[in-house]
């Protein structure tokens, strides 16, 4: 199933790797390097897949999730860090996030598993329920 | 020329030098010093004197005026310009008034008259003595200050420099990663196998290796990131958020309850937590170095006092106020690098600035103003964060 997917990096070269590893998955990628831009973005219409930098240079990616759940209540988050630590997963979990990779990504296959599980359970939902945001 | 050098614990810790050409008279001065300080070293005119400055490092000098061979004066002139770390004593039986004037412009500590009044003469290396001392405290503490600024500064630095770095390796790990898994592992497991070795000249396992190097490579310089990093006590790409309470608390035990004992800190009973939108270390080194500047302003009066006090409304601050000396001149500059708020125990002048770039940079803001006690009040009000009330 083909999802749209909105990657927010400020590291260009990394948003450009990640969209070159999910085109071939099927799915439509899309990148922002700020977080007033994936803001902009999102408002014109919601991603129901969104991987999410916590560093950006205008913000806090973590206070960004509410938001974009906020567009999109089913909206799958997936958090990128440098480094972590028990606190930091759990603090973004609590706040709405599917998952947490950190960078450099030892296991691209993990994350494009978890983009497809992802798409998979927004394509489950999306034949459940009508209304499905768009 | 005599010099006396015993060990004794009692003694003080200073090194004299006494200057007299009347040898009974220098041999009773000497004697009851050598009784009460560490080093007396006597010279029996300003020639002899000179030699023994050339030599050895004194704290003070007790010299008559009139002797044969380079006189008191000449003398003082000699110290002033070339050993201005040494306090000088005049001693005169002629006690007049030009003399004296002649010697405060030569810097003199004190002018004494004789016959020597051993007591005075007693009374007056201990002034010297405490200021010498003092000076040592001051020189101690600016070191402490200096240290803890570079390592601040450092700090921030090497997180910074790491991120950069970590940034451009996610790319190369991850872009090896896909590569291999995607590309080369399906190719090597084909068909097409030994028609691409033949089309490229290259085997697809050459390549595969080559690529392994690579990411070797790439994992050696995340190794670095990350041990450098927890060197650093830098945090990358976490959530910016801490306990301003909590965080200055710290602070203050790190200090310990000697140096905090005149601080008084004043919160608000109840109220939402303090959660404010910063690193945890952010708001230790901003408290760290508000605190630690109020203790040095408080240094030298006589009933110290410090308030740390905490907003009682919505938004986080942070007022740390003095009754000190803190320089108010350059109020509108001392948050530039290199001004420094403290009069008599320079600082680098780095710490405010450090303030500064840091309340800058997550958002905050700080100022200073004069408070009616004649110290200073600095007030860092911080973003808050989310999670207040939660």
């Amino acid at each position: 199933m083909k999802e749209r997917i909105l990657i927010v990096d400020d590291e260009k070269d990394l948003t450009e790797l990640l969209a070159a590893m999910l085109e071939p998955l099927g799915h439509e990628i899309h990148c922002a390097h700020s977080a007033k831009d994936a803001l902009a973005m999102t408002e014109i219409r919601p991603y129901p897949i969104i991987l999410l930098d916590i560093r950006l240079p205008d913000g806090d990616g973590t206070e960004l999730i509410p938001k974009f759940k906020s567009f999109n209540p089913f909206a799958q988050i997936i958090m990128m860090t440098a480094y972590t630590s028990m606190e930091n997963v759990v603090y973004c979990l609590e706040r709405g996030a599917l998952d947490y990779f950190t960078k450099p990504f030892r296991d691209t296959e993990a994350i494009m598993a978890t983009i497809q599980n992802a798409a998979e359970r927004i394509a489950r939902w999306r034949k459940a329920i009508p209304m499905f945001p768009r | 020329m005599r010099i006396t050098e015993e060990p004794k614990t009692t003694r003080h810790p200073l090194s004299i030098l006494v200057v007299e050409d009347d040898e009974p008279v220098r041999r009773s001065l000497a004697g009851f010093l050598s009784d009460r300080y560490e080093t007396v070293v006597e010279a029996a005119n300003g020639k002899e004197a000179f030699d023994w400055l050339c030599q050895r490092t004194f704290d003070a000098a007790i010299t008559d005026i009139r002797m044969p061979h380079l006189d008191g004066i000449g003398l003082l002139k000699e110290i002033h310009k070339n050993y201005p770390a040494v306090e000088t004593i005049v001693v005169t039986g002629y006690a007049d008034i030009d003399t004296a004037i002649e010697a405060s412009r030569h810097r003199a500590f004190d002018y004494i008259r004789k016959p020597y009044d051993l007591i005075q003469v007693d009374a007056t290396l201990r002034k010297i003595l405490a200021k010498k001392q003092a000076a040592e405290q001051t020189e101690r503490e600016r070191m402490r200050i200096v240290a803890r600024d570079r390592f601040l500064a450092l700090g921030a630095l090497t997180t910074s420099i790491m991120h950069e770095i970590n940034n451009p390796n996610a790319v190369i790990f991850g872009g090896v990663e896909l590569i291999r898994n995607r590309f080369l592992a399906p190719l090597a497991a084909s068909e097409l196998q030994n028609e691409i070795d033949a089309v490229a000249g290259y085997s697809l396992a050459q390549v595969t290796r080559s690529l392994q190097a690579v990411k070797k490579a790439s994992e050696r310089i995340d190794d670095l990131v990350r041990r450098v990093s927890s060197i650093a006590g830098g945090q990358l790409n976490v959530p910016r958020v801490a306990d301003l309470r909590e965080n200055v608390d710290a602070v203050l035990l790190s200090l310990g309850s000697e140096r905090t004992k005149n601080i008084l800190v004043v919160s608000p009973t109840s109220g939402p937590a303090s959660m404010v939108k910063a690193y945890p270390e952010e708001v230790r080194q901003v408290a760290s170095i508000l605190i630690e500047n109020a203790l040095e302003a408080v240094a030298d009066v006589p009933d110290p006092s410090i308030r740390v006090e905490f907003g009682t409304d919505e938004c986080g601050t942070l007022a740390i106020e003095d009754n000190g000396l803190g320089d108010l001149k350059p109020l509108d500059r001392i948050f530039d690098p290199f001004v420094t708020t403290k009069r008599d125990r320079p600082g680098r002048g780095l710490g405010l600035f450090i303030v500064r770039q840091i309340m800058d940079q997550l958002g905050g803001a700080v100022h200073a103003e004069p408070v009616s006690t004649g110290g200073l009040r600095f007030t860092a009000v911080w973003p808050v964060s989310p999670e207040t009330g939660a």
